[in-house]
Order: C-alpha cells, then structure tokens, then sequence
C-alpha cells in the first residue's frame, strides 16, 4: 500500500505523536475536542489560501500562507505535511515557486493523512472518556 | 494583572490564549501587533506580553519596541511597560533567514525578558509566566522587575554547581541567607504595623 493513501492500522500512528498531541491539550478531552475543532476550521482556510497563492503565482502570499499553516500543523505533527509547508514557504520566500503545484498535490494527500489520524484520536478519547466515565458511574 | 497574546496564526493565538487561561491567569488575544497595541493603549490590567517573532506588518520586535515608548498612566502613576515573552519556531541553522535571525538578534539585544521557541514547553511557560507575575504591578503598588534578577540569581547558582566550587557555594549561601532574613525581617514588621 502507498504511503500517500489515507490509512489507519489499529494503534499506528504514521505523523501524530499521540502522547505529545495529548500532552499539548494538558489530558483534558474537552479541551483537546476545542483544539481540533479550531484545528480543521483553520487549516481547511489556510489551504485554500496555499492553493491560491500558487495559482496566481504570488510569491508572497504563498510563503504567508504556507507559515500560517505550519504554525497550526506544527502543533501535531514534524513529519511530512510540516516539511512539505516548509519547503512551499521557502519557495514563496526565494520566489521560486514551479514546483510548488506538485508539492501541493503531496500535501493534500499527507493532509488527508493528518485528518484521518487526528479524528481518529479524537474518537479514541471520546471514547476513553466515556468508558471511565461509566464505570465511575 | 492580564496576559496578552499575539499571533498572527489564529489556532496558535487561540491555543496559547486558552492554555493560559488553564494556567489560572486572565488572558486576551490579538491577531497582529496594531491590534495588540491597541489592546496595551486601553487596557492598564495587561502586564505580560506573549507574542510571535514573525508575523505580517508589526512583528514582535517592532511591538516590544513600540511598548516601551508607550504612555500608560493610572490614577497612581505611570505604569511600566509590560513584560515580554517572545515565541518563535525559528531554527537558526535550518530554514532561516538572515533577516529572520537578524530579528532574533535584535530582540536578544533589547533585552526582551524571555525568548522561547515553538513548540512551547508547557511546564516552561507556566513557570516563566509564574516569575513574571511575581513582579506584576498589585492593587498594593507600583510594579518591580522580579523576572529579570530571578533569572540572574538561577544562572548564578547553575553555575557555581556547573563549577563544582563548593566554597563558593558555601559563601553564595551566606549571601541569601542574609538577604531572605532581611525580607522576613519586613515581612514582619508589616504584620506587625
């Protein structure tokens, strides 16, 4: 199976880190279903913003944009999305942007990844959550 | 006393405005340096200023800077100007520019309280905005610069213990203990009044 299709075998992770991500929201799954609810808002607008940016071929935009949208990745994950947004700033940066579409097609994908992995810890707490809270019950 | 928080990625503002908050502390945010200077112009409770390196238009050099030369008075007196915490996912060696690091270094040399880089350490935080709050202006009066000494005082003794010199160890406890029982002597005689 390709790297770049969208998967989730039981218990692996591929880009988030699940105690760091659980440790950012300080283990409060209320506060943690904030942050990736903020999460999905942000990002879906920021790649949007990066999509643009490389159809018009603005150089400036597109190192702004893909920066924003580090900052919010960077948050639950240093692989492959983040290093593919960093690499699409430094090509707005250095004004070199012919291969910034490809590298956008990549991060769509790595993208869908993130989500994939991110909703499903998401449900895993949910889940945890509940499960301790009945049997405290 | 009130932290403000300025970044110009709206999840990292909303996630450190939220986790301070969490800290126990009141906290506002900001998405770009006019709008946190505005907030400084109206509002006498922010103390502590916890702002990104690299944003669009005003970025946190240019926001410490402006800061300084503003006026902020209250019913008793002029109010100094907020401390700053300054956050940055810059790596020096990776993917920096000269212009990126220049910033940096000139944040270094205006003396911006404390520099932290992303992703921030939680623990570090908490504690960096613990000894800031220390100093922060009180209903009781003006405010003190405590940060600054503390972190002298903390690089003393990590070194006296880097150097493994237990006379001066020795001789570094006498010095506090003379200045802890000078404080416990004003702390009693306030009791006392």
């Amino acid at each position: 199976m390709s790297s770049l299709t969208p998967s989730l075998a039981c218990g692996h992770w591929r880009l988030i880190n699940r105690e760091q991500v659980l440790d950012m929201a300080m283990g409060d799954t209320e506060f943690l279903a904030e942050l990736i609810e903020l999460f999905f808002g942000c990002v879906s607008q920021q790649m949007q913003e990066i999509k643009r940016a490389i159809e018009e071929n603005a150089s400036l935009e597109l190192s702004e944009a893909a920066h924003a949208c580090k900052g919010t990745v960077g948050n639950y994950t240093k692989l492959e999305p983040y290093l593919l947004l960093q690499s699409l700033e430094n090509d707005g940066k250095s004004d070199q942007i012919e291969e910034s579409q490809g590298k956008y097609c990549l991060l769509e994908k790595e993208m869908a990844q993130l989500t994939l992995e991110i909703k499903a810890l998401m449900d895993q707490e949910c889940h945890n959550a509940q499960s301790s809270h009945e049997h405290v019950g | 006393m009130k932290i403000l928080v300025v970044d110009d990625v709206g999840y990292t503002c909303h996630f450190h405005t939220r986790l301070i908050e969490k800290f126990g502390y009141s906290a506002c945010s900001a998405t770009s340096g006019f709008e946190a200077l505005n907030y400084l112009k109206t509002d006498n409770d922010i103390s502590i200023v916890v702002t990104d390196l690299m944003m669009r238009g005003m970025d946190g050099v240019d926001l410490f800077q402006e800061a300084q030369n503003l006026e902020r008075f209250t019913d008793e007196g002029e109010l100094d100007p907020p401390q700053f915490v300054l956050m940055t996912a810059l790596r020096m060696q990776k993917n920096s520019t000269d212009k990126d690091v220049q910033r940096l270094k000139l944040a270094k040399e205006l003396g911006v309280a404390k520099i932290m880089f992303k992703p921030l350490d939680q623990d570090e935080l908490e504690q960096t905005l613990k000894d800031m709050a220390m100093g922060a202006p009180t209903a009781a009066g003006k405010s003190l610069d405590l940060f600054t000494p503390t972190q002298s005082l903390k690089e003393v003794v990590k070194e006296i213990i880097d150097s493994g010199n237990a006379g001066a160890a020795e001789q570094f406890i006498e010095c506090l203990n003379e200045e802890v029982s000078g404080l416990q002597k004003f702390l009693s005689k306030l009791e006392t009044v």
